[in-house]
């Protein structure tokens, strides 16, 4: 009966009994982990400290994996199913799987860099520098200056302006004359989106305008009848249907000559196995990717001169200020950021919102955070009503920090002549994509919604972290009780910790006591409840 | 924040799920399995995607005598068997060549008789990411959901998975509660498995899940009902996923027919979506092409004698497409690029032998087609990929036109 009525309530209602916290919305948003016991009190006490403590999350590095993870999933970057660089040459001291994480993470690394020290958005495409890792360094020539290990070459070593003893990754410089424009001269960005002898470019600068200036294609680009003749002409100029595309592609791709179209891992392979021969010597590492004789082949292949909207462009760098200076590129950046974390598509992040982001945004000189400010202290983002889907669902990579930070236990394995791989954050390995994300190849849509392949995940997630939890003899707080009254107490504790709210355990302690009679086991028993709590909707919400 | 109309997503699965919530509710999440919900739609889906852009120009849309684009310049003057030749199969011109796409010949000479082609469907876009949107769902929205899910969801049914997706590529939209991907190396099947680590035992499992549902249903999560539901179901029939998975990455479609066959013939989905194998993106090397045809169908052709033997050839029906079709301007790599028109092969249920709807003039370019008779009309469009995604869903006993308000369903295709 309670059931049918329940059910009836809910049928009526259509949404939610109860709101989820701002509190919580925001600290799943801006680090991927529960607000802690202390936060929870202080915002009690004092709901206006909330905007104190998010400033606060700013400075916590799982600001900057939010950031990175943002930037991933958008511009498809995360692509561990794809073959990458092998560990040969400068690289053979390296795993395939230190590779993989490395290589992608270059572009990511640097936009965390400028949102995470407040430094203007702008930068993304403007900046001067780069960052490196001794991966990124051995295999794309940035300087760079940590502990080599093993790299029997002296390129990245040379002339660097780091002590040796540096963190991971380091801002860098490139030094072969390429342009530079944040990460528009990211080696890794333009590995992946790749080019060849027949796209000229324009993955590159559909790129630029899908991703960078929410401009994609216009939909329904219509072929007519070719003119002239199949194997005549060239229909890209000559055929309406084709022009109206090509006009804008065309120029912006002209920008991108000097880079190479790609580099395959196959190449180098040959290249580092013949002994890198000067012939194949651009597909040793460090790769030459930017070569300023590319540059002339723009002419001969009969693309026409840089532009960007019709505004003549003289370089890579000349583009990034320009795009920097459109005002696509502002509202792009705020219906990115308001998009991702509402997890609605940025198109669909209303007209009126993005213009007061924008505001805000430019106000505070292009400081990103000061838009994901906006966004998460926005009334409204903590309502039904703000996301198409409501309420927001964990993203794997979230889960993945989430529950590290509750329970200590990440998900993790070693794969035999690959190496150590985070398996909520791949997908040749992983389950990121059964959990609801992308692989940033043929998966580029991610589901914010459950299905059972995503709940088999979480399931296993809940019951190793609260097996590790109570091996660890970290869960229960106080030890493995079994007393009615402690164990109650204890359920209240991890419950608020958890769910960032304040429920009834009544349910769980029957959960609790059931484990227990039928196991005789009390640290048995506590492991089925810690995993029943962490698969709770409102810890799988937020 | 502007608040928006929810209305246009999330409600109608709202309500549809919630239509069946109350038996669901009074026995667990596992109950979902047992439920005796609507009759689902009477006809199965197995959607074949050849991601990448194929040439139909090499199979069931010859263009003879080509020298720009084709299989023609690929040919090897030295060798008197590699010629290609027009072979009419029924309605279907087939270019045929014996010796690079043999298995393209041995498909039709088996299974003409429950074969169509359709040529000439309009995909519009040449992005590959926006052409898979349309050609997948026959809308532009990425997301809308693909004709697999939505055939498989086929009205209100919540007693089974309505897709399993193998490709990776399937589009779930708003019916995500009630699909599942398997991994790139069917991850899913390791992770149903009890491995070594520690895990609650059955009858604490069925404990968690009440404990799952009551909350769900405390906080109105009724897409999470439905997934743990569906999870509960796995685990029951785990033996029986682990067998219709073995663990590993499949590259090519012949390797995925005995898993879409178990899937369908365990029951434990109404729509498989599939790839048909390794990219058809052929920019540099337009030679390719030959072995992915004739890769495509003979894998079609085990899927076809599979489906046959195990009595499910009556109530499935198979649907090949490619997100794109091939220029007719062969490129300075000796490739082709995308193209706006491309084709499909049905075969299976409800399927006219022999039928080719549609088509491209010499240049490649749709012929009008009257989407009901399948003849050239010249006031009729090319087929559009929303007549063609609302007549694959007619075909498989969904009605369309919840979902394509009126559009035409392409019915030229059914016997």
């Amino acid at each position: 009966v309670t059931v049918s009525i329940a059910i009836a309530l809910l049928a009526c209602s259509g949404g939610p009994p109860e709101p989820i916290g701002p509190l919580v919305r925001a600290s799943m948003s801006v680090r991927g982990v529960r607000p802690s016991l202390d936060e929870i009190e202080a915002v009690r006490a004092d709901p206006a400290r909330l905007e104190d403590i998010v400033v606060g999350w700013f400075d916590d590095p799982r600001f900057g994996e939010t950031v990175r993870d943002m930037h991933a999933e958008q511009m498809l970057m995360r692509i561990d199913t794809r073959d990458h660089l092998r560990p040969l040459g400068p690289l053979a001291a390296f795993s395939e799987a230190e590779i993989t994480a490395s290589l992608d993470e270059e572009p990511l690394r640097m936009i965390e860099r400028i949102v995470t020290e407040g430094r203007p958005y702008t930068e993304i495409v403007t900046g001067g520098t780069a960052m490196a890792s001794a991966i990124t360094s051995a295999a794309h020539g940035l300087s760079w200056g940590g502990p080599t290990r093993g790299l029997s070459w002296g390129g990245p070593t040379q002339g660097l302006s780091h002590s040796s003893s540096g963190p991971e990754w380091q801002e860098s410089t490139w030094s072969d004359g390429r342009p530079t424009a944040g990460i528009l001269s990211s080696t890794s960005l333009w590995q992946r989106h790749m080019s060849s002898n027949v796209n000229l470019h324009r993955s590159r600068a559909n790129f630029v305008l899908s991703e960078l200036l929410c401009q994609p294609f216009p939909p329904g680009n219509v072929i007519s009848r070719p003119e002239p003749e199949p194997g005549q002409g060239d229909a890209l100029t000559e055929n309406p249907g084709c022009a109206g595309c090509h006009q804008t592609l065309d120029p912006l791709a002209s920008v991108f000559y000097g880079f190479r179209d790609y580099v395959l891992p196959s190449d180098n392979a040959q290249a580092e196995e013949r002994g890198c021969p000067p012939e194949g010597a651009w597909a040793c590492t460090p790769l030459t990717f930017w070569d300023p004789e590319l540059v002339g082949l723009r002419e001969l292949e009969g693309m026409p001169p840089p532009a960007l909207f019709g505004e003549p462009v003289s370089d890579l760098a000349d583009l990034g200020r320009k795009i920097a200076a459109r005002p696509e590129f502002a509202a792009c950046t705020a219906r990115r950021f308001a998009g991702w974390l509402g997890q609605v598509p940025p198109e669909d992040v209303p007209e009126e919102d993005v213009e007061r982001l924008v505001d805000a945004l430019v106000a505070a000189d292009w400081d990103a955070r000061a838009l994901v400010l906006a966004v998460v202290l926005d009334p409204e983002f903590s309502s039904p009503g703000f996301a198409a889907r409501e309420p927001l669902r964990v993203r794997p990579e979230q889960l993945a920090r989430m529950i590290e930070d509750l329970t200590g236990w990440r998900w993790t394995d070693v794969v035999g002549g690959y190496g150590q791989v985070d398996l909520l954050n791949t997908d040749g390995h992983g389950y990121r994509m059964l959990a609801g994300g992308v692989n940033g190849w043929d998966s580029v849509q991610p589901v914010h919604a459950p299905t059972a392949s995503r709940e088999l995940v979480l399931a296993r997630v809940a019951e190793q972290a609260a097996a590790h939890a109570v091996d660890t003899g970290l869960w229960p707080p106080g030890g493995v009780v079994t007393g009615r009254r402690e164990v109650r107490r204890a359920l209240e504790h991890l419950s608020l910790r958890v769910t960032g709210r304040e429920v009834d355990t009544e349910a769980l302690e029957a959960l609790f006591e059931g484990a227990l009679e039928r196991s005789g086991s009390a640290e048995h028993a506590w492991k089925v409840t810690i995993t029943a709590l962490l698969l709770d909707p409102a810890a799988e919400r937020y | 924040m502007a608040r928006r109309d929810l209305s246009s997503r999330g409600s109608p699965t709202r309500r549809s799920l919630l239509g069946s919530l109350g038996a669901v509710a009074a026995v667990g999440t596992a109950g979902v399995v047992g439920l005796a919900g609507a009759e689902p739609a009477p006809v199965r889906l197995v959607l074949a995607v050849a991601n990448g852009g194929w040439d139909p120009t090499f199979t069931v849309d010859p263009k003879p005598g080509w020298t720009s684009g084709g299989p023609y310049p690929d040919l090897d003057p030295r060798d008197a068997e590699d010629v290609e030749e027009i072979v009419a199969y029924g309605q279907i011109d087939v270019s045929s060549n014996r010796v690079r796409r043999p298995a393209v010949d041995r498909y039709f000479d088996a299974h003409l008789a429950r074969t169509a082609v359709v040529n000439g469907l309009w995909v519009p876009s040449l992005s590959h990411w926006d052409a898979m949107v349309h050609v997948l769902t026959g809308t532009g929205s990425y997301h809308a959901p693909d004709i697999g899910v939505l055939a498989g969801v086929g009205g209100a049914s919540l007693d089974r998975l309505a897709a399993i997706d193998l490709s990776g590529l399937g589009r779930f939209g708003d019916h995500a509660p009630r699909c599942m991907r398997v991994g790139e190396r069917d991850q899913l099947a390791e992770l149903l498995g009890p491995g070594e680590r520690w895990s609650p035992s059955g009858s604490d499992q069925a404990a968690i899940d009440a404990y799952l549902a009551g909350r769900a249903l405390e906080e109105g999560d009724v897409e999470r009902l439905v997934a743990l539901g569906h999870l509960a179901a796995l685990r029951s029939r785990a033996d029986v996923v682990a067998g219709a998975l073995p663990s590993g990455r499949r590259t090519a479609f012949a390797d995925n027919v005995p898993v879409v066959l178990s899937l369908l013939a365990e029951d434990l989905c109404r729509a498989v979506i599939v790839s048909t194998g390794p990219s058809w993106d052929t920019h540099a090397r337009g030679s390719f092409q030959h072995g992915h045809w004739d890769k495509t169908f003979a894998g079609l052709h085990a899927l076809l004698d599979g489906l046959t033997a195990a009595g499910m050839l009556e109530t499935t029906l198979v649907v090949v497409v490619s997100e794109l079709g091939r220029s007719p301007y062969r490129n300075r790599l000796g490739g082709t690029d995308h193209w706006t028109f491309t084709s499909a092969v049905l075969a299976g249920a409800g399927v006219a032998g022999g039928v080719r709807v549609g088509g491209t003039d010499g240049d490649l370019v749709a012929i009008g087609t009257d989407p009901e008779t399948g003849r050239p009309s010249a006031s009729a469009g090319p087929i559009t990929t929303a007549s063609f995604a609302a007549g694959v869903l007619d075909a498989v006993g969904v009605d369309p036109a919840g979902v394509f308000p009126g559009v035409a369903p392409l019915r030229a295709f059914r016997g």
